[in-house]
């Protein structure tokens, strides 16, 4: 059986909950007080300076200097707000309106911001900062993303090499074509994605890349090259029809059907009468080029394995007879 | 030449960013911020363009124009649709979209498309 406690020490137990129970309500309260008042000063200041931000996006370009100077002569906070509010709105725009809420940025401030931010020693402030840099395009900052797509953190790396798709300087082209490796902690998909964000002028080096020792990045070039139409990429991308790894192979037949080349034809036969998964992609290939082409390629897989010939759109052999 | 336009997103930067620009054009400008508050609006008709985000919660801007052209409105309407969602553009020109644009986008674009389809 189990002795009690002396009735002094439940006491002062009894009181120590109490007092942590106080506490925490107390702190809990003065939280969401905070919070509120937060948002009611933030609902002020965009209720006071929305118009402002709006206004920029379709000022004349005599007006806007006026503009401008209307928000570097404001107070802090206000400045600080606006700077939060263009962010915001510079995720859904493009072109003229991104280039002034730009200006507008760098008027409130927040390139400052932003770049003390990317040498932040949290990762998830520089990963932040990579991506501000991206958006608000400040000075210097192909220069700091490029120095955070080296980020010791992989998150970093990622979030600077997604923003560098905002660049199109050769440099910021070459660190996201590196983003492609299988061993560089960043998603393929983010890498791709970037390379297509930076269009025509990533051509040259994706074009390079399909050399390239890595697989992964002979991968993810052998996919972009196709949907970026890269020109003078088409006999590299039959080369690869002959690849070590089976993946290069599979994008390099996805892009040959975006852009058919005659001589993919006899590789890919070969490809498609071997079967398999690897096979049926061949033959999709195959039928998506023009038919004056393809023809005669088709006919040669008269014999492939079904799966190949439904990938080819061709009849089931009972049902051809 | 000016018109009616509802424009319907869940964003509000969005809704604004469109308003403010169609509005420096001389457009009348109406926003509504769901997909119920559009189809209501676009009953009531009157409107010259309407410019309709696809992605919102509850009723989508497919929904709300399918249900638009289910009951004879033929109005012309303006997909706003993410970019990299192929999908949305197709089932928007089945559902009876006139035209679209990707977001991000331009204000500017939009205008230029605004106005093509007010012919």
């Amino acid at each position: 059986m189990s002795e009690l406690l002396p009735p002094e020490l439940l006491r002062l137990l009894l009181l120590a909950a109490a007092l942590a129970t106080l506490a925490m309500l107390v702190t809990l309260l003065a939280q969401r007080t905070t919070r509120r008042r937060r948002e009611r000063r933030r609902a002020e200041l965009d209720a006071i300076h929305r118009r402002l931000v709006l206004e920029s996006t379709i000022a004349e370009d005599d007006e806007l200097p006026a503009l401008l100077d209307r928000v570097r002569g404001l107070d802090d906070a206000s400045r600080a707000h606006i700077g939060r509010s263009v962010f915001m709105m510079l995720q859904d725009v493009t072109g003229e309106a991104a280039d002034r809420l730009r200006q507008v940025a760098a008027a409130s401030g927040l390139a400052p911001r932003v770049t003390a931010a990317a040498r932040h020693r949290s990762a998830v402030r520089r990963a932040d900062a990579a991506e501000a840099l991206g958006r608000l395009a400040p000075e210097g900052a192909l220069e700091l993303l490029l120095a955070l797509a080296e980020d010791r953190d992989p998150e970093v790396r990622t979030v600077a090499v997604r923003a560098l798709g905002e660049f199109e300087h050769e440099a910021a082209v070459a660190r996201v074509v590196r983003a492609l490796a299988e061993d560089s902690g960043v998603p393929s998909t983010v890498a791709a994605t970037a390379l297509l964000q930076q269009g025509g002028a990533a051509s040259d080096r994706v074009r390079l890349a399909l050399r390239d020792p890595d697989a992964g990045i002979r991968r993810g070039a052998a996919r972009i090259a196709g949907l970026l139409q890269v020109p003078g990429s088409a006999d590299e991308l039959v080369a690869l029809l002959h690849d070590d790894h089976e993946s290069v192979r599979l994008a390099a037949m996805r892009s040959l059907e975006r852009m058919p080349v005659r001589e993919a034809l006899e590789p890919l036969v070969g490809i498609a009468l071997a079967g398999g998964t690897t096979g049926e992609a061949a033959a999709r290939t195959i039928a998506s080029m023009p038919s004056e082409w393809s023809a005669p390629a088709l006919d040669a897989l008269d014999g492939a394995e079904p799966g190949v010939r439904r990938a080819a759109g061709l009849k089931r052999r009972e049902a051809a007879a | 030449m000016s018109g009616r336009i509802l424009v319907v997103d869940d964003d509000r930067d969005i809704r604004d960013l469109v308003a403010i620009k169609l509005e420096s054009a001389g457009h009348e400008v109406v926003t509504r911020a769901d997909g119920a508050q559009a189809l209501e609006a676009g009953m009531e008709g009157g409107w010259d363009v309407i410019v309709l985000d696809v992605m919102m919660p509850g009723m989508s801007g497919i929904d709300v124009l399918r249900a638009l052209r289910d009951r004879g409105v033929e109005t012309p309407v303006i997909l706003l649709t993410a970019r990299g969602q192929e999908k949305d553009i197709e089932a928007g020109f089945a559902a009876g979209a006139d035209h679209y644009v990707t977001k991000p986008f331009s204000p500017r674009a939009l205008l230029a498309r605004v106005t093509a389809a007010l012919g």
